[in-house]
């Protein structure tokens, strides 16, 4: 039988991206979870009701992993 | 990351002209509708450069003609009135004063000549013209702004064969445009010119000695409107086999084989003890290999 | 929700033209300058072929066409035929013996050839017989032009020290979607759009502007081709000579004031009889890239005004409130002086830019065209360590491309499978699929269309 789910389809730019995704995703409780299907290499669909949530996550882990390029004085 | 700080192309042609065959084209007889072959040329000439100005609104366009006794910039024109011009209904303004400019500059030109009489057989002064472009373009290049990179080049369009009284001008001009970057076209009637030749071959122009002159602004558009760069993408004309022969500094007269100063390369077609550009003195009365010592070598391909 | 960023789609003088349907494209080519500006945003190579062929007045073979190039154009040749073709500057004919052929548009080549060597139709646009006693330099018109355009951006930011905007312009801010109005708030606030459309350069601003004003020109009673054509003729006017009012309809009276008020045209009186036109509007056909402006920009020292350091420090010499407010827009702002404000260029505030809607490629673009003239003299203009940075902030935000879809697995055979997925593809519905675990992903438009389809087929099936 098919089956067909709402969501959003994630292309991610490489294979660690997608990694990170999954890792994000892992810590998660389980209401909070996102991935609906791991489709392949760079590609996973999540439900939509998460997506903010999932970009603030990654904007937030983005910041972590970046330095400030200029001093202020 | 690819990240080039485009500039603004520029293209700037500048038409040198040289009228001293007027007399030539003038006494042909009327062809087809009633036109003559001077009409013909004029109304190439001027939609040639209408037709550069049209391609683009930074083109740039100047006019310069010459005859044996003076050169002279018909556009822009050098007396700043352009009131006098009547606009032909339809016609783009910008394109009624080129027309205007070049029609009235130039047949003064030619009529000046032709009442005057003791003009008869000397060159016409193309080097001359061609080093005024050069100056022009020199100028306009400073006065543009850095975001515009201008891509000069002239044409010279002529009917008079070599004159090698100047040939010096006219290789300081090939060589001086050379180092500018300014490709130098140019588009024979009637005769060829080596000189002309050289100098196309030198700075990457077109060389064509066209036919017939009926036929003058067909070749203009098709040969001589594309710029440099657009040039490899259609089918021109094949290249001309170059002429490499220089003119001697004594008598003028081209010469395959000639004498060299050893310290300033001049070159002479009669051996001289003394050389008359660097007074340098070619001591061969001492030993007896007399002939060989002022080298004698052929002019370089 | 749309999980898409949108940049501002500011069209071409051609991308905008290939809208118009043909019978109006047509209509326009009865004027020299129209053909004239199309003419000249057409590809080297295109002009070219116009050029050998404007003299010819029938079809040419396309096996001699053809012969014109060198072989290793012949790519760029099909790409011009196309061109031409779809700007209906010629057509493909049928010629004696079955041979094809092309043959400009009539009323192009007349057009055309009118405007090179007269003859053609008359520009209605046509200078005063007789001298303004009161003529106006070319310092004062720019002046004019520039002090116009910048009340329409100052009314974007907000900045309030300025006069109001006339309600046709506030109507065109917000047909255009660069202003709207919040629900319950009066005032009306800059969009995304807007931002984006701040960023852009003079000439591509006024362009856009004024496309955003011909779609609304039914609407004003204004006939299109009118408004197309006389814009194109002013952009082939002179700066600083002044044309006659006389031989203009009501309808294009009434653009005259339009343009007026946004600085294209300079009137001193409404009853003047004479208007002058301004760079702004030479600059129209010239299109986004190549606009006179620029060259104004870098002779005069007072446009060019931003330095930027490598340690990310922008020094923006101005006491402009719009111009500072386009840096606030992407720098953090750290000390201010009466000339000179200095800010710093950060990881956050290219970031906050980008929320907005703000390119990499227009911040880079705008910090380009604005730079100081001293930066001219050693180039590149901007460090490339900083436009490569801005962009590399840019692509960092660009890891995941979010596409809204439905998914379909669970397939009972691949015959299946394939079925829903060739039907989905046909369509332009298919976003994504995998052979491996067969599973497929439809636009959420179309998911609808492909549900249907497979009910209809698993009955007809199981039947």
């Amino acid at each position: 039988m098919v089956n067909a789910t709402e969501g959003v389809l994630v292309e991610c730019a490489d294979a660690a991206m997608k990694q990170l995704l999954l890792h994000l995703d892992e810590k998660l409780p389980p209401d909070k979870k996102f991935i609906l299907h791991d489709l392949d290499e760079t590609h996973v669909f999540i439900a939509s009701k998460h997506l903010e949530f999932l970009q603030s996550e990654i904007d937030c882990f983005m910041d972590s992993v970046s330095f400030p390029l200029a001093e202020k004085d | 990351m690819e990240d080039k700080e485009e500039r603004i192309e520029t293209p700037l042609v500048a038409i040198v002209i040289d009228a001293t065959p007027a007399k030539k084209f003038a006494s042909q007889a009327i062809i087809d509708n009633g036109s003559t072959m001077m009409n013909r040329i004029f109304d190439a000439l001027i939609g040639f450069g209408n037709a550069h100005l049209m391609q683009g609104s930074h083109n740039k366009l100047a006019v310069i003609a010459c005859n044996s006794k003076s050169t002279k910039f018909l556009y822009p024109s050098e007396n700043g009135d352009s009131k006098s011009y009547h606009n032909r209904p339809g016609q783009y303004d910008m394109f009624a004063k080129v027309d205007s400019d070049i029609r009235h500059g130039l047949s003064e030109l030619i009529l000046k000549d032709s009442i005057d009489h003791d003009s008869t057989t000397s060159d016409s002064l193309l080097g001359g013209a061609m080093a005024r472009a050069l100056c022009h373009i020199h100028k306009i290049q400073r006065e543009l702004s850095l975001s515009h990179q201008l891509k000069p080049r002239i044409l010279v369009v002529s009917g008079s064969s070599d004159s090698a009284l100047q040939y010096m001008t006219f290789m300081n001009v090939f060589f001086t445009a050379q180092k500018e970057n300014v490709v130098i076209d140019c588009c024979m009637m009637d005769s060829d010119s080596g000189l002309l030749q050289q100098g196309c071959d030198i700075t990457g122009g077109q060389y064509l000695r066209i036919p017939t002159v009926v036929g003058l602004l067909e070749y203009l558009l098709w040969v001589f409107l594309p710029g440099p760069s657009c040039r490899s993408k259609i089918v021109l004309p094949p290249p001309t086999k170059v002429d490499y022969r220089a003119a001697c500094f004594c008598h003028h007269k081209l010469v395959d084989i000639g004498w060299v100063c050893s310290v300033c390369l001049s070159i002479f077609c009669k051996f001289s003890i003394i050389c008359t550009t660097c007074n340098t003195e070619f001591k061969l009365n001492r030993p007896a290999i007399v002939p060989s010592k002022p080298k004698k070598r052929p002019r370089m391909e | 929700m749309s999980v898409q960023q949108r940049t501002l789609d500011c069209k071409d003088l051609h991308s905008y033209l290939k809208t118009l349907p043909a019978a109006v494209l047509d209509r326009l080519y009865n004027h020299p300058a129209t053909c004239l500006a199309v003419f000249r945003e057409l590809p080297e190579l295109s002009r070219i072929y116009i050029m050998r062929i404007l003299f010819v007045d029938q079809a040419v073979p396309k096996a001699i066409m053809g012969s014109w190039v060198s072989p290793n154009s012949a790519r760029e040749l099909e790409d011009i035929v196309k061109l031409l073709t779809e700007l209906r500057v010629w057509q493909e004919v049928e010629m004696q013996g079955g041979l094809k052929g092309w043959l400009l548009n009539p009323t192009f080549r007349r057009n055309l050839k009118g405007a090179l060597l007269g003859g053609g139709n008359e520009w209605s646009m046509k200078p005063n017989t007789d001298a303004d006693p009161k003529a106006r330099g070319i310092a004062v018109l720019d002046e004019y032009a520039m002090g116009r355009w910048e009340c329409v951006l100052h009314f974007m930011v907000g900045s309030h020290q300025h006069e109001a905007i006339s309600s046709d312009a506030l109507q065109i801010l917000q047909h255009a979607g660069l202003m709207k109005k919040e629900p319950g708030d009066n005032q009306l606030s800059i969009t995304k759009d807007g931002f984006q459309f701040l960023l852009m350069d003079t000439s591509a601003q006024v362009w856009y502007f004024l496309l955003q004003y011909l779609d609304t020109a039914n609407s004003r009673n204004l006939d299109l081709i009118d408004c197309l054509g006389f814009l194109f003729q002013l952009s082939f006017s002179t700066l600083g000579q002044d044309y006659s009012t006389d031989s203009m309809n009501d309808g294009l009276q009434k653009f005259l004031q339009h343009l007026r008020e946004f600085g294209l045209v300079y009137q001193r009186k409404r009853k003047d009889g004479r208007f002058y036109p301004t760079r702004l509007a030479l600059d129209i056909a010239a299109g986004p890239k190549k606009s006179m402006l620029n060259s104004l920009n870098a002779s005069s020292q007072a446009t060019g005004y931003i330095v930027v350091e490598t340690n990310y420090r922008v020094y923006a010499y101005t006491d402009s409130s719009l111009q500072v407010a386009l840096i606030a827009l992407f720098c953090e702002l750290i000390y201010r002086f009466p000339n000179l404000v200095v800010g710093i260029i950060t990881r956050e505030s290219v970031r906050e830019a980008l929320k907005r809607g703000i390119t990499a490629d227009q911040i880079v673009s705008f910090l380009r065209q604005h730079a100081h003239s001293e930066c001219y003299k050693e180039p590149p203009v901007l460090p490339s360590t900083i436009a490569d940075q801005i962009k590399l902030w840019a692509i960092e935000r660009d890891r995941f491309l979010y596409k809204d879809g439905v998914l379909y697995n669970q397939f009972d055979s691949q015959a299946d499978f394939e079925i829903l997925r060739n039907y989905a593809q046909e369509r332009g519905l298919l976003v994504w699929h995998t052979l491996n675990g067969r599973k497929m992903v439809v636009t959420k438009e179309g998911h609808d269309e492909v549900r249907k389809f497979w009910k209809r087929h698993s009955r007809n099936g199981s039947m």
